[in-house]
């Protein structure tokens, strides 16, 4: 080889390091003699050339070989090394994709067996600054970002195993409040009312139902409220689902209402 | 969007010419990398960075479609030449039967004609 300037052979050795690290994760070609020729190569473009070679004239070489990332076919780049790429150079939503779902593991690894399980209680967590709560919430923004950067939701196509785990993990709990909250607070609170379980269970079953018709009238008028909480599982969510989820709510009123009644008049009544 | 879908759709093409041009200027002589990227070079818009060659050539070696064999060089130090191996030969016949297929067929869309 020819002699090179100390900075154009710091160059150089940057050059055919990186060549190498790329190469060797390729599993179809011979690393080693693909480096051997890209030294001839560059050797046979330095010729004529007077020394000690200078950065400039090497650069011109350089960049006419191109970036040994380039050189290697995606299809022969071991699976790693894409998730290695792809976090380092993109594309934009996978690279979204790998963080949300490293930090969603992140926060298992942090909180340690005991609490892997425990799906509801992930707003707690949140709310109380747990580690596991700050990396959870973190994953859960890092997904809903990756959403935002895939535009087209036919276009989620592998990423989804990456995000919908840490997405899920926030919103069925969050559902779970949403939806039962009178039921949730009747089985916390389970000292209820003077008359007896019976008629608290009716009555929260009541309530969940006034619930729901409130929220199907939030929904009925801001059907776009529910699409962006449970964002892409509630993409397809329309006022006609808006106005079933009331329907229902008026049925549980009725039953929750009516079966309170009976109790409590079979409760009261003289024997 | 329609320069990156023109960006994407020359990748696709270039890596399968790429590889019929190397098969078919190993063919007509024995020749050595750098001569290679060098001719190759001159095809506009087929070689985005010259040191892909070198993978490719890697590769077809592997695959038993080219062999190599060392010769000295009166310029320098003795150079690594390239020639194609029968089950290469029998490829590239393939490759290029396949090649002008697709053209004339292509051309004939082209032009509105019947094919």
């Amino acid at each position: 080889m020819k002699n090179l300037t100390d900075t154009a052979q710091n160059r150089l050795d940057k050059y055919l390091s990186q060549a190498r690290a790329s190469l060797h994760t390729c599993t179809g070609v011979d690393a080693d003699e693909v480096e051997s020729d890209i030294r001839a190569h560059i050797e046979t473009e330095l010729e004529g050339i007077d020394e000690p070679v200078s950065l400039n004239n090497l650069e011109a070489v350089l960049d006419r070989l191109g970036s040994p990332t380039q050189w290697v076919p995606v299809e022969e780049i071991s699976w790693w090394r894409k998730i290695i790429l792809r976090l380092r150079t993109g594309p934009e939503d996978w690279r979204l994709a790998y963080i949300a779902f490293g930090l969603f593991i992140v926060s298992f690894l942090v909180a340690g067996p005991p609490t892997w399980f425990a799906i509801v209680v992930s707003p707690i967590l949140i709310l109380t600054g747990t580690a596991q709560g700050i990396l959870l919430l973190a994953s859960f923004c890092v997904s809903r970002a990756a959403l935002v950067v895939i535009a087209n939701r036919d276009e989620l196509g592998g990423q989804k195993w990456l995000i919908y785990p840490p997405l899920l993990y926030i919103y069925i709990p969050v559902a779970i409040v949403m939806f039962g909250w009178p039921t949730l607070l009747y089985k916390i609170n389970n000292s209820v009312t003077e008359q007896g379980p019976e008629l608290g269970e009716g009555l929260s079953v009541a309530v969940m139902g006034l619930g729901w018709i409130v929220l199907g009238l939030a929904f009925c008028i801001w059907p776009s409220l529910l699409r962006t909480i449970f964002r892409p599982f509630a993409d397809k969510f329309k006022r006609k689902e808006a106005v079933m989820l009331m329907v229902i709510g008026l049925v549980l009123i009725i039953l929750g209402v009516g079966g309170s009644v009976l109790i409590y008049f079979e409760q009261t009544q003289v024997p | 969007m329609s320069n990156s879908f023109f960006d994407n759709w020359t990748n696709q093409l270039r890596k399968g010419v790429l590889e019929l041009c190397i098969l078919n200027d190993i063919r007509n002589r024995k020749m050595y990398g750098y001569e290679i990227v060098r001719r190759l070079r001159k095809i506009e818009g087929l070689i985005i960075s010259e040191g892909t060659i070198y993978p490719i050539l890697s590769r077809l070696k592997r695959q038993g479609l080219v062999k190599t064999y060392m010769q000295e060089s009166p310029e320098g130090p003795p150079r690594k030449y390239y020639k194609l191996t029968q089950e290469g030969e029998d490829m590239i016949g393939r490759m290029n039967t396949y090649w002008q297929a697709i053209t004339n067929q292509t051309d004939s869309i082209k032009k509105g004609e019947k094919i």
